[in-house]
């Protein structure tokens, strides 16, 4: 089948802020995806699952999507050949996310406050960098059962527990980027780290966790000729994750889920304490070619992905470890091109596919199996004529993810395919030195293949597995507005206020399979940007 | 800016509002730097360093000397520091609480701050030998660095090698620290990491042409373990100084003016762990110290670059500790008598609620007279020092506090008796005085050769009273020398000796009491009506006349490198230091009487106490050890620290510099050792049991850190990484302990009965060939590991600048071994977190500093 091109697009304003993913998982700073396309952590072979969403759109002081090397396939060797302009955002902003349709595994509810920065520069003619950091902090009110970070990652290997205490977590993460050039070949890096703590304020048998993350991409570019561009690249992650939890005033069951089947589980109780440690390690190499056409600037990127994961709890040399292999590939391109002098179109493609293995430490064998893949499309039409009063915009995204799971244990498998196609519209106005945006987008999700019927499974697929895997099968409508007050203080230096309730609900309540979660689950923000254009 | 000599030049000049914006920053120590008027090994860390240093106290300031362990920024524990030294195992034998070798070589590593000696002499803050509770304070020990915010630090200097005669009251070396004071751009400055919050502020103001006054303020808290204790630690700091210039018309050039440095500062640090009911009920502890300082120096010029300097201060501090803790003892005979004699006691047994206090209220006089003077004669160059120190220190505080029948402890053997309560105000003062004498001298004898000596004689004297106008008690000479040539001036040879020393603590001076509560008569019945305890109580006072300095013997000899355009440079130095007579607890063995008696009306079920029947029926012996403090101890630490800088690579911005050092220490116990079965020998039948000579107890280190820093000063981009690799890391107790390493035997009046080694296989002597218990005679090697740490600062806008840190950046465990009994890594967990500097120009009045 061949892609269709013309319609896609991409592209966000400030998202809602988040702090859910951590360590080598995207985080949500609240900027636009082509602004942080660079950096190190951007995912290898790994697809989480997260719940049906809806895209923001946004507009007011936020530039149109750009594409190329730089901008849509992160390269940062492109760095020098693609950056023009300056421009600094510091961003603070606070949200609350609540309501009973989620998963077992995510918070109840969860209140974050953000304070993030993202900036760029152009060295002389032959250079340029860019920088981010961001730092939250965020308490979940009871968090169920998951004591892992990332309990719905493409590793099946999860700890959780019988406590639902909260939990107080903060990371900071720092990333940069240098790019430079010699004539036609050019040579970049970008790095990061992410630090991340997360524990019990206040638990009879508290939880402690923290991850660390370094991240590196680097690689070089070449201009064979003006209208051609050519990349390759490597990039690796490597995160750690350490758990422990030490029974005090209370004890606790841990369980160390490993896929459908029901796990071992381990009552803690002093003098013991329970003890995790996951090392994930992610590489992978890809290609780039971007160029100029007929008016159209386009770029197409294919990247090969590596994962290793490894979990152990003995403290000891050489520890028996649950081990997660995982392999895939990425590829897309993007396209864009003026219609006439008022209308910027843009498009991207954007394919994921993943094939992993889960061995146990205490088996021989595989013990999980998934083949999963994801398909992105968006388009987007602005409409930005120069000297206008007005911006506009619409954007078309859908997504196709199939994930097919399949637990050797437990002799049960998933396989699910699931399409979540969103619109969003946004309007902006300019009076005086104020600008006024408003936008809303909203999805359908839905969801055809098979689950395994969780009555016949065990209590703790029942408690922990199947609210997921339900949720994910389950019709449902996303929904976000957002409305957006900017104010230039100055030459190129506009603050600006914004404000986006996004809420999620299934539909068909009826319909839906056994253990899926009834109700809705909102959340709202509000942040602060402070953007300076040179 | 080369200007014409006739039209007209144009340049602009672009003004960086920050540091990192210059093309040259110093953001590590300068390993091959000098101490203000010492030739001794020094590490200089100027202001730039520290700011650039991740650090909440001066002790993390310290982590870039060649060989200190990193540790996360904070103000987690009790933060000693001691130089040239390796930890060793634990002490063990028969008296627990003694000092350890970090004890003694951080006790012996003398803080000056501002140019007054911290002492920790007259800490009183610890349970002595017999303590059961071990406190997160610092008596016995060196003083806490937590009390000083590496944020009002202007510089430090480590003197490592020999200091000059100008120092006393130390043994490893010197760490001089200075705040910040003169005129100072007013500044502000926080900290936010998971554990630790912390804000500080600076600033310094010209008053008219004559007067500065600064002000320094700085607060901080760390939780401790968060979701797992309560345990917080908090400290607050202020400064005031000021400096005035009288005596003359401004215009006059400065040194004919007499100065006046005023300076009067503050610190209060907390570390309090308060209760947990729901996980451990009753237990409480909390370190409360704060104190107060006010210092005067007053510069008097005599002309000719002679000055004449005096320097008195005074200091408080007030040491408040609690502990508490629900304990449990079986049924025992207790007494709660306070004086020699015998009396009818009773039984306590049962789960009780224990708190006891600790109240010092330390004070110190500290006074220096001070004369230096430039001279030339023989060819050299001289700077002369010579100098006069009267110190006095005691402790007016209520002391060791607690209720005697809920005592700290609740092992009782039947003789050695619990701790009573103590008043610190009824110890007397310590004063001591110094006379010292010291030349620094330069020549230049062919060419580019260079010769530069140091020589000094100090002359200490403990006083056997309060006063200085008492008599002697102890006094040491202290010849001191630094030598050094330099055939060109890329190159130095150095060497150094000198002899140092360090009184005893107040605490070592006038030990507590030691009570001995032997049991007569132990009448246990289910009545407890009819129950009768009897009980001496003998009271022996541990003190010892002989008691006098420890001497520290400081050798060393080096070689410095320095790159032709003086950006590189490669120093190493082998040294040796070694103590002898370091203040242990040496147990003398002696014996007390004991008394049995006959009981009358001992029938059970009439509801009263048996009589007993005087006379006693018969008199024995019970063997017992009086813990003395004692010049005992030795500890001896060699070995080599080597610093590389390499110079800057210009292309990348990238400088490397490369430092570390390998040290062995022994750490010896003079004294006999009666091992871990002395209780039962007191309260059993035996004759006899062996004693073994004293344990040396071994460390030996090997730390190397790399430090790689990238500066884009365009940006104002610092971007440093800290790698640290502990490449040796071994404990060994060297002590025989088979069973015919005793070294002779103890009888039952406390008599030491050598026994020769080719008599120990004697048939008489059968029942003293056990093993030794306490030792581990196999090495201890911990694994080699690395850690790393990261900064980013960046400058922000208005002349700001935002950090991130984050220490052992991918929060490596360590290495584990194969054995869950062998000795792993363990690292210090992760830590990260953002620091805010931004200049307050605009907010407060101020200028920029001359």
């Amino acid at each position: 089948m061949r892609p269709t091109v013309l319609v896609l697009v991409v592209l966000a304003g400030p998202g809602l802020v988040q702090a859910q993913a951590a360590g080598d998982q995207e985080a949500d700073r609240g900027y636009a995806e082509w602004m942080t396309a660079w950096s190190p952590f951007r995912v290898i072979a790994d697809l989480a699952q997260a719940p049906p969403a809806a895209r923001p759109l946004v507009l007011v002081a936020v530039p149109a999507p750009r594409v190329g090397l730089w901008w849509t396939a992160g390269v940062p060797a492109a760095l020098s050949f693609e950056l023009s302009d300056e421009r600094s955002a510091f961003r603070a902003g606070v949200a609350r996310t609540s309501g009973p349709y989620r998963r077992a595994m995510d918070s109840r509810d969860v209140t974050v406050i953000q304070a993030s920065a993202l900036a760029w520069r152009p060295i002389a003619a032959s250079g340029g960098v860019a920088g981010s950091v961001i730092v939250d902090q965020e308490l979940t009110g009871a968090r169920p059962y998951a004591t892992t970070l990332l309990p719905y990652s493409s590793d099946p290997f999860v700890v959780a527990d019988t406590t639902a205490p909260g939990t107080r977590r903060v990371r900071a993460r720092v990333e940069g980027a240098f790019g430079w050039r010699v004539g036609p070949v050019g040579a970049g890096i970008s790095a990061g780290l992410e630090e991340d703590d997360h524990r019990t304020p206040d638990a009879g048998f508290p939880h402690f966790g923290r991850t660390a993350t370094p991240a590196v991409r680097a690689g070089i570019s070449y201009v064979p000729h003006p209208a051609i561009r050519v990349a390759v690249y490597a990039r690796w992650i490597r995160g750690t994750e350490t758990l422990s939890m030490v029974p005090r005033s209370a004890t606790g069951l841990v369980l160390r889920l490993a896929g459908y089947h029901e796990p071992d589980s381990a009552a803690v109780a002093g003098p013991a304490f329970f003890f995790r440690r996951s090392e994930r390690s992610a590489r992978a190499a890809g290609g780039a070619l971007a160029g100029r056409a007929l008016g159209i600037d386009w770029v197409a990127y294919a990247e090969r992905a590596i994962r290793h994961n490894r979990h152990f709890s003995a403290q000891i040399l050489d520890p028996p470890t649950d081990r997660w292999d995982a392999d895939g590939w990425v590829m897309g391109g993007a396209l864009q091109r003026w219609l006439g002098d008022r209308l910027l179109a843009t498009g991207h493609i954007h394919r994921t596919t993943l094939e992993g293995d889960a061995q146990l430490a205490t088996l021989e064998g595989v013990i999980f199996r998934v083949r999963e893949s994801e398909l992105a499309i968006s388009g987007e039409l602005r409409y930005a004529p120069a000297g206008s009063l007005w911006t506009a915009a619409a954007r078309y995204h859908v997504t196709r993810s199939h994930r097919l799971r399949y637990d050797y244990i437990a002799e049960v498998g998933s396989d699910l395919v699931e399409w979540t196609p969103s619109v969003a519209v946004a309007a902006s106005r300019r009076v005086g030195r104020a600008t006024l945006g408003v936008g809303v987008s909203g999805a359908a999700h839905t969801a055809a293949g098979g689950i395994p019927d969780a009555d016949a499974m065990g209590p703790v697929y029942q408690t922990l597995v199947a609210p997921g895997l339900s949720l994910a099968a389950t019709r449902a409508r996303p929904v976000i507005g957002s409305l957006s007050l900017g104010h230039q203080v100055g030459t190129g230096l506009t603050i600006v206020l914004d404000a986006q309730y996004a809420t999620l609900g299934r539909v068909e309540p009826a319909a839906a399979p056994s253990f899926t979660p009834d109700g809705r689950r909102s959340t709202w923000s509000v942040s602060v940007r402070v953007v300076r254009l040179r | 800016v080369v200007v014409p000599a006739t039209g007209t030049l144009d340049r602009d000049i672009v003004l960086a509002e920050h540091a990192l914006e210059l093309p040259e920053i110093q953001v590590t120590a300068d390993l091959s730097g000098r101490a203000r008027g010492e030739a001794g090994t020094t590490t200089v860390v100027e202001r730039e360093a520290i700011a650039h240093q991740t650090a909440a106290s001066v002790a993390q300031v310290l982590e870039l000397l060649p060989g200190v362990p990193l540790a996360p920024p904070g103000l987690d524990g009790v933060q000693q520091f001691s130089l040239r030294t390796a930890p060793t195992g634990a002490a063990g034998g028969t008296t627990l609480g003694g000092p350890r070798s970090g004890d003694l070589a951080s006790l012996g590593t003398l803080v000056v701050l501002d140019g007054v000696p911290l002492s920790n002499n007259a800490n009183l803050q610890a349970t002595g030998p017999r303590g059961e509770v071990r406190l997160a304070a610092t008596g016995g020990a060196g003083i806490d660095l937590r009390q000083i915010p590496a944020s009002t630090i202007e510089r430090v200097e480590a003197i490592r090698g020999v200091p000059s005669a100008r120092y006393g009251d130390l043994t490893q070396g010197v760490i001089v620290v200075d705040t910040r004071a003169g005129a100072v751009a007013p500044q502000a400055h926080a900290r936010f990491d998971v554990r630790t919050l912390e804000a500080s502020a600076v600033g310094g103001w010209q008053l008219g042409e004559s007067h500065t006054l600064t002000a320094l303020v700085d607060l901080a808290r760390t939780s401790i373990s968060p979701g797992l204790t309560g345990e917080k630690a908090t400290r607050i700091t202020g400064q005031l100084s000021h400096r005035a210039l009288v005596g003359g018309p401004a215009s006059d050039a400065a040194d004919r003016r007499l100065t006046f440095d005023s300076r009067a500062s503050f610190f209060q640090l907390f570390q309090d762990n308060p209760e947990r009911p729901d996980v451990e009920p009753g237990v409480v502890s909390s370190n409360r110290d704060r104190g107060v300082r006010v210092q005067e120096r007053v510069r008097l010029p005599l002309g000719r670059a002679a000055a004449l300097t005096l320097t008195a201060a005074t200091d408080y501090t007030q040491r408040r500790s609690i502990s508490q803790s629900p304990r449990l003892r079986g049924a025992t005979p207790f007494t709660d008598r306070l004086i020699d004699g015998r009396q009818e006691g009773r039984f306590v047994q049962g789960e009780y609620l224990s708190q006891f206090r600790l109240e010092g209220d330390e004070w110190r006089l500290y006074n220096r007279l001070e004369a230096d003077a430039p001279a030339s004669w023989l060819g050299f160059d001289h700077r002369m020092r010579a100098g006069a120190e009267l110190r006095r220190e005691w402790n007016a505080g209520p002391g060791y506090l607690f209720d005697i029948e809920f005592p700290p402890q609740v092992s009782f053997n039947g003789v050695q008796g619990y701790d009573r309560p103590r008043r610190f105000d009824a110890i007397p003062a310590t004063a001591t005085s110094a006379l010292y004498l010291d030349d620094r001298l330069v020549r230049r004898l062919v060419g580019p050769v260079t010769v530069e000596l140091q020589a000094g004689l100090r002359l200490d004297a403990l006083h056997s009273g309060t006063w200085w106008a008492s008599g002697i008690r102890d006094a040491v000479l202290q010849p001191r020398v630094n030598a050094q040539l330099s055939p060109v001036p890329w190159l130095r040879f150095r060497g150094g000796w000198g002899r140092t020393a360090k009184m005893p603590t107040l605490d070592q001076l006038s030990p507590a009491s030691q009570y001995f509560d032997v049991v007569n008569v132990n009448w246990y019945t289910d009545d407890p009506a009819e129950r009768l305890a009897v009980l001496t109580t003998f009271i022996r006072d541990p003190g010892n006349p002989q008691l006098g300095f420890s001497v520290g013997r400081k050798r060393e000899a080096g070689i410095e490198i320095a790159a032709p355009r003086g950006d590189g440079a490669l120093s190493l130095v082998a040294f040796q230091d070694r103590i002898t007579g370091g203040v242990g607890f040496r147990p003398d063995p002696t014996f007390l009487p004991r008394d049995h008696f006959d009981l009358a009306d001992s029938t059970l079920g009439t509801g009263r106490p048996p009589a007993i029947i005087e006379p006693a029926s018969y008199t024995d012996t019970v063997p017992v050890l009086i813990d003395r403090p004692a010049n005992i101890l030795t500890l001896d630490s060699r070995g080599v620290e080597a610093t590389l800088t390499l110079p800057v690579f210009r292309p990348l911005g990238l400088r490397l510099e490369v430092q570390g050092a390998l040290v062995k220490t022994e750490f010896l116990e003079n004294a006999v050792d009666f091992g871990r079965t002395f209780s039962d020998f007191q309260t059993g039948t035996a004759a006899r049991v062996p004693y073994w000579e004293g344990v040396t107890r071994t460390g030996e280190r090997a730390i190397l850190t790399y430090r790689l820093v990238h500066h884009q000063p365009r940006f104002g981009l610092l971007f440093s990484i800290t790698l640290q690799h502990y490449a040796k890391d071994v404990l060994e107790d060297l002590a025989a302990t088979d069973t015919l390493a005793f070294s002779g035997y103890v009888t039952r009046t406390g008599e030491l009965v050598p026994v020769p080694p080719e008599r120990r296989t004697d048939p008489e002597f059968a029942d003293l060939r056990v093993p030794r218990a306490g030792i581990v005679g196999q090495p201890r090697d911990a694994p080699r590991d690395w850690l790393a740490s990261v900064q980013v600062s960046k400058t922000l806008p208005l002349g700001g600048e935002l950090r991130f840190y984050a220490f052992n950046a991918n929060d490596r465990l360590g290495r584990f071994q194969a054995t869950a009994t062998a000795r792993p890594r363990q690292l210090p967990t992760m830590r990260f977190g953002l620091e805010l500097t931004m200049p307050l120009l605009g907010f407060l009045p101020g200028r920029e500093p001359s």
